[in-house]
């Protein structure tokens, strides 16, 4: 490694900084660098694993018997400050109620239409993304058909947050535009994250030993669906996206679950986002069968040992 | 009233031990304390990103001596040791989707918070005092307490392993290694108060941590 280049320099510096041996501006330096750099990335990982050792040289030590109470109180004051900063949310689809018609442009009105437009843009992504990921071709021509599409449609999003910010010429309106461009915003960044999203989803499948399956309603009705990638025999990491989605009920939580052995094992339990989106790592049994199975319940907030709630997605392989 | 069993069943038409249940269905809550104990610390983790209390209590419960201890071994204060433990915890609670599964164990990364946060209260202190007439010692030496009983044979196995391994560095590694890790200071002032050079300094760090990982594979491997 050549300790010349800002990354030699950097990954010279990784265990002075396992040690806690850097100042704190070269710590926010690596810190930065780590987040793109998947060579330092897998040698920190492994130098701190001997970093945690040192902290096990130390026998464990009773702490204040208070302070297990004190912690959790403090952490319940965090959660109701959050709420009250939360209790007034945007909510991203306009009522009727909340846009005033335009008496010149009627752009408001066509808002909605426009809105729409921007949540069908989260679906067809979405349809593109599955689509791809079941594909055959190389990784590099699905990476490039899901940036082109995604290209095209940011720029709608785009375009349709610049033409009401021109259309807007009055203080009474003035007010609704803000509101409105700010939901766009909204809608563009988590279109932006489920690219990302997809083309985390993409690399993964591409593993020699990935399994790739989809997320179904038993129904067939396919206005909710996703897909699941899992490493087979070799690797516990996992993916999972979902769109369309209801968000779950208040005290409720999406669970998945997959099936080993005609045993039920819990990946994790899950939230979606307003337009009904969720992307979620997963750590996934090891498995040796060639099919996937599984499926999504809805269950008490927390979560449960075993299903216990209705069944909203089914997991099968393709 | 209708109830919904938590006992795993196979239905026909769904998958393998989901229990459909009816609208009107009773779902039982997983709200005892108990249910948390031998659950692993990455289902933990994600009970607590999805913000349940309980979760957290129970990684506290887990390992709040730990970072306790590591606290309190680094400042040699109980009282700020307290407060380094509950913003450890505090930071797992907001901070938990910065955990990445596929990249390490549960425990390096809350003993990497534990440790930053402890470092960064040990220096804010330093430099309070002139470090011309601190000991070194005062910090670095590694002093042998009684682990709890319920856990003295887990943690004394462990504590053995590690003080073994420490034990195998050649002195001057083990030395940079105490000095930044327990004494918190940066590479740069350990050159400066080793009067070596900080490559020298840099490559004794790196060749310490390969030793004490290597001494962790070695006991994974005979305990397989």
């Amino acid at each position: 490694m050549n300790p010349n280049t800002d990354h030699g320099r950097l990954f010279e510096s990784l265990p002075a900084y396992v040690l806690g041996a850097l100042e704190p501006e070269e710590r926010t330096e690596l810190e930065d660098h780590l987040e793109g750099c998947p060579l330092c990335t897998s040698e920190y990982d492994d130098l701190a694993e001997a970093g945690m050792m040192l902290a096990l040289n130390v026998p464990p030590k009773e702490p204040p018997s208070e302070l297990r109470g004190t912690l959790l109180d403090a952490i319940r004051d965090d959660e109701a400050k959050i709420a009250a900063r939360e209790s007034s949310p945007v909510e991203l689809l306009p009522q009727p109620s909340d846009v005033k018609p335009s008496r010149r442009f009627g752009w408001a009105t066509g808002f909605h239409a426009r809105y729409a437009a921007a949540a069908a843009v989260m679906i067809a992504l979405f349809a593109v993304s599955l689509s791809t990921l079941l594909s055959n071709g190389t990784l590099d021509e699905r990476v490039e058909e899901l940036e082109s599409q995604v290209s095209s449609e940011a720029t709608i999003v785009s375009s349709i947050a610049n033409t009401v910010m021109d259309v807007s010429l009055d203080a009474e309106e003035s007010e609704t535009t803000i509101q409105t461009v700010s939901r766009l915003a909204i809608a563009n960044e988590q279109l932006q994250e489920a690219l990302q999203t997809s083309m985390v989803m993409q690399k993964a499948a591409s593993q020699p030993t990935a399994r790739t399956a989809v997320l179904e309603k038993s129904d067939g009705s396919t206005d909710t669906f996703g897909t699941l990638v899992a490493g087979h025999q070799t690797s516990t990491r996992g993916q999972m996206m979902i769109q369309g989605l209801d968000p779950s009920p208040p005290g409720f939580v999406y669970q998945m679950w997959m099936t080993i052995g005609g045993v039920p094992r819990n990946l994790g339990t899950f939230h979606v986002n307003e337009m009904g989106y969720v992307f979620v790592e997963l750590t996934v049994p090891l498995f040796t069968s060639q099919t996937l199975e599984g499926a999504v319940t809805i269950e008490p907030g927390g979560g449960s040992m075993r299903p216990t709630g209705a069944e909203i997605l089914r997991l099968s392989a393709p | 009233m209708s109830t919904v069993s938590r006992t795993a069943k196979s239905t026909k038409s769904g998958v393998a031990g989901v229990v459909n249940s009816s609208p009107g269905a009773v779902h039982i809550p997983m709200k005892d304390a108990a249910d948390y104990v031998d659950m692993s610390d990455e289902v933990l983790l994600a009970k607590i990103a999805e913000k349940d209390r309980l979760a957290l209590g129970a990684l506290y419960d887990r390992y709040g001596r730990r970072v306790f201890a590591l606290s309190a071994r680094m400042l040699n204060d109980p009282q700020a040791s307290e407060e380094v433990t509950q913003d450890v915890f505090m930071s797992v609670w907001r901070r938990v989707t910065s955990y990445k599964p596929g990249r390490g164990k549960v425990t390096t990364w809350l003993f990497s918070i534990a440790h930053n946060r402890t470092i960064d209260e040990l220096r804010k202190r330093l430099r309070d005092r002139s470090r011309e007439n601190q000991n070194i010692d005062d910090h670095v030496n590694i002093k042998e307490e009684t682990a709890l009983p319920a856990e003295q044979v887990i943690a004394q196995s462990e504590f053995d392993m590690v003080k073994e391994a420490m034990q195998r560095l050649p002195e001057e590694q083990r030395r940079v290694v105490e000095m930044s890790y327990f004494g918190g200071y940066t590479q740069v002032e350990i050159s400066e108060m080793t009067g070596q050079p900080l490559g020298t300094v840099k490559t004794r760090m790196r060749l310490a941590l390969r030793k004490l990982r290597e001494a962790l594979t070695d006991r994974i491997a005979s305990s397989d």
